[in-house]
């Protein structure tokens, strides 16, 4: 009986020890903690060709730590560019890391362990790497090979504007190089599109700013995308799409609407919710009709317009200037202009006899966007007409040259108009002369003892009309791109070299495309 | 120590209890019984869960070869066994109407379940055939009881307790899972690019039918798998596409030969108006209307 009792009283003195309180008996000392300096809390690079270095200075926070005693581990956290992973990039105290990674945004962690006790500390970094091809000048053209090549001038904000060489893969070994059109940036990434013009065909181009380097894309051509009905002349070559883009912004003028220009037609189109593609072409009088006319090789806009809307293209078959009823649909078709008068030109060059014909054709800023046909006839002899694209063009000039002036205006190879001003620029072999038709005074401007590949107004890149850019070369010196100025002074054809905007390349360049975009 | 007695006896009686309740179970003593255990679903549905179905069909009409071979699941109840075992299938003749040797392969007749196998897979193979062009032919299979199998399922209507089969008012008749019927058609379905509206007939290519889209691919050089998306049917093609039919269609007209869609009116496209307003008609008018 007592035995119970006592196995009693245990069982409540176990269940009382229970409800006491342990307080615990800590004495808190301090410990000697890495305090990482000379780290900064954001760095910004540019992927693929910059290597991010940092060296880290370690200090503990009671005094000098034994750094032998410590590990080192630096991670790369790619949230934000693709799905969350940590990648471990470096085991030393200094990080060396070349940045072969897509642009975006990144956090770098630098984790210091001290090996004797385990303990961890970590600082973490910012890394923003933007794309060296997101600003800046493709130049396109061919290698001494004859094989298309490409290098990009890039102006990436707060670098040196530098030329990245070679960035083209061209695995199709395309050849001839003529043209490269870029829409420019648009909400609608549908819209996007590079085009490079070669003699062995036409190519869309990888165009993506996250890439190191670009290529055909071969998934894109144009029987994929050019559903005509009609018979039209195969196969089809794009050499051109409209509008192109504007401005140092390089904003595509439309997101949606688009004209094509192929080898010998042209398609209209509205790019919506669908992939950019093309039903029955323009270049026909009637939505029943499959007689297709010859359409040069030129859209007619307002070049400082900031949309697009009315277009006028040049008939080559029947000698005319026309426009369009619209060109969203495949029943699209052209219109010839209603009221034609000599004041100050035809719409109808077969009323001129000799019957003159389209030479040339460009897209000015100045004078209210102002377009610029070069004609010429029979005779040889070679006419300016000024006029504002619209539903009905508004004329504006029409001017004939004086050939006993504008010397050797006949040989040109490359023209261009200065559209602040009436004059013309063209290239003769290595000269680059300038005629005003209106004073009709010349002026070599240049000799520049190369070849001159391309000449064209530049009136995006720096949102100014009077920027223009002329490319040469020669076996020994390859390719040579210089920016000028020229002034505008109606009394004066004068031009000024900008110092720092002349770039070397090993191409004979054929074009100098300006792009400013994101995509 | 009497307490103590009585305790262990008392545990002892309930471990004799709990053994009273053990039971030798049953084995399978049915008769084993062939069944068409064929099957569809959706592709996010695991297949074991499909709906049973009592028929099958091919609809050449939405597909592009000209050849195609069918899969029939015959599945046994009962245990598996430790050997062969074969059976009979032949096709049934008071019901097929489809042709051996033309509209499909003769094929073995012999199944065989394999030992240690609860089912096997018949096969055939189905051409394309003009009979098929707005036609419907019937293939019919039908197992044949032996001395392994019984045929007892005729009271089809089970699903998989999970999904039911579609019932189709034409097809699904069949109740007895010892027979599986086999539709055979070439008929045109609308595809999902098609632009037009059936009850008004307006629209780009305006009122579907079979008809008026078969012309429509013989005249473009088009696939019916070409319809199938906007990447490859976009509305600009579709535009192009309608001005050649309304082309074509104007001119049968003006031919006094006009091409009649299958309900007798003329055929409609919208760019009929837009390549020729004067010469274009409504949708539903009729050639009397026409060229009274």
């Amino acid at each position: 009986m007592e035995k119970k009792y006592i196995l009693y009283g245990i069982m409540t003195l176990w269940g009382l020890s229970s409800c006491v309180e342990d307080e615990g008996n800590y004495e808190l000392l301090p410990i000697n903690e890495a305090v990482v300096s000379n780290v900064e809390d954001e760095y910004n690079k540019l992927s693929y060709v910059e290597t991010l270095s940092i060296s880290p200075v370690i200090e503990g926070s009671m005094g000098k730590l034994d750094e032998s005693k410590l590990e080192y581990d630096w991670f790369i956290c790619n949230n934000g560019v693709s799905d969350h992973v940590h990648t471990h990039i470096g085991s030393e105290k200094n990080l060396e890391y070349p940045l072969d990674i897509a642009p975006g945004t990144y956090y770098l962690y630098l984790q210091i362990k001290d090996k004797t006790t385990n303990l961890k500390w970590e600082k973490r970094v910012k890394l923003n790497t933007q794309s060296q091809f997101v600003r800046g000048f493709y130049l396109f053209g061919d290698k001494s090979d004859g094989t298309c090549g490409m290098d990009f001038v890039s102006m990436v904000k707060d670098r040196d504007t530098v030329v990245v060489k070679d960035i083209f893969t061209n695995s199709v070994n395309m050849k001839g190089a003529q043209d490269l059109v870029f829409s420019g940036g648009s909400w609608n990434n549908k819209s996007v599109s590079l085009w490079a013009v070669t003699e062995s065909g036409s190519y869309s181009i990888e165009y993506s700013s996250i890439q190191s380097s670009f290529d055909v894309r071969e998934e894109i051509s144009e029987d994929k995308f050019i559903f005509p009905t009609i018979e039209v002349t195969r196969p089809l070559k794009v050499i051109n799409t409209y509008p192109h883009a504007f401005g140092s912004s390089n904003q595509s003028l439309s997101a949606t609407n688009r004209l094509l220009l192929t080898e010998h037609d042209i398609y209209g189109t509205s790019i919506y919710d669908e992939p950019e593609a093309y039903g029955n072409p323009v270049n026909r009088y009637s939505a029943s009709s499959s007689d297709l006319y010859k359409v040069s090789p030129y859209v007619f806009y307002p070049g400082n317009s900031q949309g697009f809307y009315r277009v006028t293209v040049y008939d080559k078959t029947n000698e005319c200037f026309t426009g369009f009823n619209s060109y969203y649909y495949s029943s699209s078709y052209s219109r010839k202009y209603s009221n034609d008068t000599e004041t100050p030109f035809y719409f109808d060059q077969t009323h001129y006899s000799p019957v003159r014909t389209l030479v040339y054709g460009e897209n000015g800023y100045g004078n209210s966007g102002r377009s610029y046909a070069l004609m010429t006839d029979a005779n040889g002899a070679y006419y300016v007409y000024g006029f504002i694209a619209s539903t009905t063009p508004s004329k504006q000039f029409a001017y004939e040259m004086d050939l006993s002036v504008a010397i050797d205006f006949e040989k040109a190879t490359h023209y261009a108009f200065f559209s602040m001003q009436s004059v013309v620029l063209y290239a003769v072999g290595s000269q680059l002369w300038g005629y005003d038709y209106v004073r009709k005074d010349a002026k070599m401007l240049k000799d520049f003892q190369s070849e001159i590949t391309y000449l064209a107004m530049d009136y995006n890149s720096n949102d100014t009309p009077t920027d223009l850019i002329v490319a040469t070369y020669n076996a020994s010196e390859k390719g040579i791109v210089r920016k000028f100025t020229i002034t505008d002074d109606p009394n004066k054809i004068e031009i000024t070299p900008h110092e720092k905007d002349v770039w070397n390349t090993d191409l004979k360049v054929a074009k100098v495309e300006y792009r400013n975009s994101a995509f | 120590m009497k307490r103590n007695i009585f305790n262990i006896g008392i545990l002892f009686c309930s471990f004799c209890l709990l053994v009273s309740c053990e039971k030798e179970l049953m084995d399978y003593e049915g008769e084993d019984c062939l069944y068409f255990d064929v099957r569809r679903g959706s592709s996010w549905i695991t297949p074991s869960r499909w709906a049973h179905y009592d028929f099958s069909e091919i609809s050449f009409g939405s597909l592009i070869p000209d050849e195609v071979e069918m899969s029939f699941k015959v599945m046994a109840s009962g245990m598996p066994k430790n050997y062969d075992r074969a059976f009979t299938v032949t096709v049934n003749p008071d019901s097929t109407t489809a042709i051996a040797g033309s509209d499909y392969d003769n094929f073995q007749e012999e199944g065989v379940i394999k030992a240690g196998e609860s089912s096997t897979t018949l096969t055939i193979k189905v051409h394309r055939t003009e009979r098929m062009n707005g036609d419907t032919l019937l293939l019919q299979l039908q197992l044949h009881e032996n001395e392994h199998f019984k045929l007892k399922y005729d009271g089809f209507g089970d699903a998989s307790r999970y999904y039911e089969q579609t019932l189709n008012p034409m097809f699904s008749y069949n109740k007895n899972a010892g027979v599986h019927n086999l539709f055979i058609y070439d008929v045109l379905a609308r595809p999902a690019t098609w632009s037009g509206n059936d009850a008004t007939g307006l629209g780009l290519f305006g009122k579907f039918s079979a008809k008026k889209f078969r012309l429509m691919m013989e005249l473009t050089g088009t696939t019916f798998e070409e319809y199938a998306s906007s990447e490859t049917m976009p509305r600009v093609r579709q535009q192009a596409i309608g001005q050649l039919m309304a082309k074509y269609l104007l001119e049968k007209a003006a031919a006094h030969d006009p091409v009649l869609d299958e309900d007798g009116t003329m055929m409609y496209f919208m760019a009929l108006s837009t390549l020729d307003p004067a010469a274009a008609w409504a949708p539903f008018t009729t050639p009397e209307e026409y060229y009274k």
